[in-house]
């Protein structure tokens, strides 16, 4: 195989892997099997590198294998998605500790409503706002027009407003 | 409540974007959707810090990519069938087991020398030579695994490296022999591109990993697994539960000075 493949093969991983991992660990929450997954991203990448028409679709499809892996895992496994752990408890925030409980628990309930969403909701969240991708790029991996991408953002965060309001309304009603 | 903010325009995906950004941070009058997109941004910034971390440690390929690619490459050039492998593997599993576990027994005499030169006589398989570990692989790719640590009951090892003639230092097999508790455990070892699959072995679980366990009357149990770019095997009469802790502790080869 020439050189330059293999040169073009290690940009991709240099530019993408980040990004691929991240999203993964949105994805399952655990950031040991987000490395296994990002691993088997790319070694299927790599079989399929031929595949990579232009520079520019790389990403996208990256991130469309890495959605696949993470949905594979999930059909196999049944795991509980524990990113409420992964995000509160290992990486604490700073402040005193009042203020640490109570952000701490305002995001424990954000995040674990976050993992409720259907599965296309979070993923095109976690492609917005863990894997930094732009509308256009959204798109792609989700082989949907540029338009929908806002609108299901959109929706995705009124669900989550919904959710969390009617958690607040029945928090009201309690003793 | 603001209601009468909170419906999507054309401008809103903007807006999103450069909340999402940092660039603007949404007042009270705003829409509610932003203010929630801020306090996503705050809660998964965690994330942000696992992707720093990786991209300040990814400056290259890993080996298990970059021996991945030389697979692909190899397939591509000599279009070798998984089948195809998996029977030279065999055949050439038969010879070596012989070798090791005679060098296995020797080391309890503390003859080990002599297992090299009996491994020598590999050289006679064309196309391979025989690497001995009496020297450090510094250079050896893909990187063989090994436990990492040795059953308390552990009385003996031994180990055996073959690598590709043209470089010394790709590795083509790798081999060791211990006697755990009595009994032998052999351990076989092949740079490969996916698992081998049976229809006929039992799933197990190996840590976090999937094995397949292959057992026949005589009480042989063989462990089989694919790990960093290895396809794994341990076979002995000791009991599963034992084969599988130890095939559990399994990593690449951190210091030589473990078997030298």
């Amino acid at each position: 195989m020439a050189r330059d493949q293999y040169r073009d093969f290690e940009a991709l991983y240099l530019r993408y892997y980040p990004g691929v991992l991240v999203f993964l660990c949105f994805l399952v929450g655990a950031h040991e099997v987000a490395e296994d997954l990002a691993s088997l991203v790319f070694e299927k990448a790599l079989i399929h590198l031929a595949d990579v028409q232009t520079p520019d679709t790389a990403g996208p499809w990256l991130f469309r294998i890495a959605r696949n892996c993470a949905a594979d895992y999930f059909r196999r496994y049944k795991p509980t998605i524990s990113l409420e752990q992964l995000l509160i408890e290992e990486y604490p925030q700073a402040g005193s500790l009042e203020e640490i409980v109570v952000a701490s628990e305002q995001q424990r309930h954000l995040l674990a409503h976050l993992g409720q969403l259907p599965e296309r909701e979070r993923v095109v969240i976690g492609l917005k706002f863990v894997a930094n991708l732009n509308n256009r790029e959204i798109a792609r991996v989700l082989q949907i027009p540029e338009g929908t991408v806002g609108s299901l953002l959109y929706r995705a965060l009124r669900r989550l407003r919904a959710a969390l309001a009617e958690e607040g309304g029945q928090d009201e009603e309690g003793p | 409540m603001k209601k009468d903010h909170d419906r999507y325009t054309d401008a809103w995906p903007d807006r999103l974007d450069a909340v999402v950004a940092g660039e603007n941070v949404p007042s009270t009058s705003d829409d509610e959707l932003l203010q929630l997109a801020t306090r996503l941004v705050i809660a998964l910034a965690p994330l942000q810090e696992i992707r720093r971390g990786a991209e300040r440690h990814g400056q290259s390929l890993p080996s298990h990519l970059r021996v991945k690619y030389a697979g692909a490459a190899h397939k591509r050039v000599h279009r070798l069938s998984r089948l195809i492998l998996l029977v030279a593997t065999l055949l050439l599993f038969v010879p070596v087991i012989g070798i090791v576990s005679t060098g296995g027994l020797a080391a309890i005499g503390g003859r080990a020398a002599q297992v090299w030169h009996a491994s020598t006589s590999l050289d006679q398989i064309k196309g391979l030579s025989v690497a001995s570990l009496s020297r450090p692989h510094a250079g050896l790719k893909p990187l063989p695994l090994l436990p990492a640590a040795l059953p308390g009951d552990t009385q003996a090892s031994t180990y055996g490296v073959i690598t590709n003639q043209a470089d010394p230092d790709v590795l083509i097999t790798f081999v060791a022999d211990y006697r755990i508790g009595g009994q032998d455990v052999l351990l076989y070892e092949q740079p490969s591109y996916g698992p081998f699959t049976s229809s006929v072995a039992k799933t197990v679980r190996v840590g976090t990993l999937e094995g397949q366990l292959f057992q026949d009357d005589a009480g042989n149990n063989a462990l089989q697994w694919y790990q960093h770019g290895m396809v794994c095997q341990i076979t002995s009469k000791l009991p599963v539960e034992r084969l599988v802790a130890l095939a559990s502790i399994f990593q690449p080869i951190k210091s030589w000075d473990l078997i030298l």
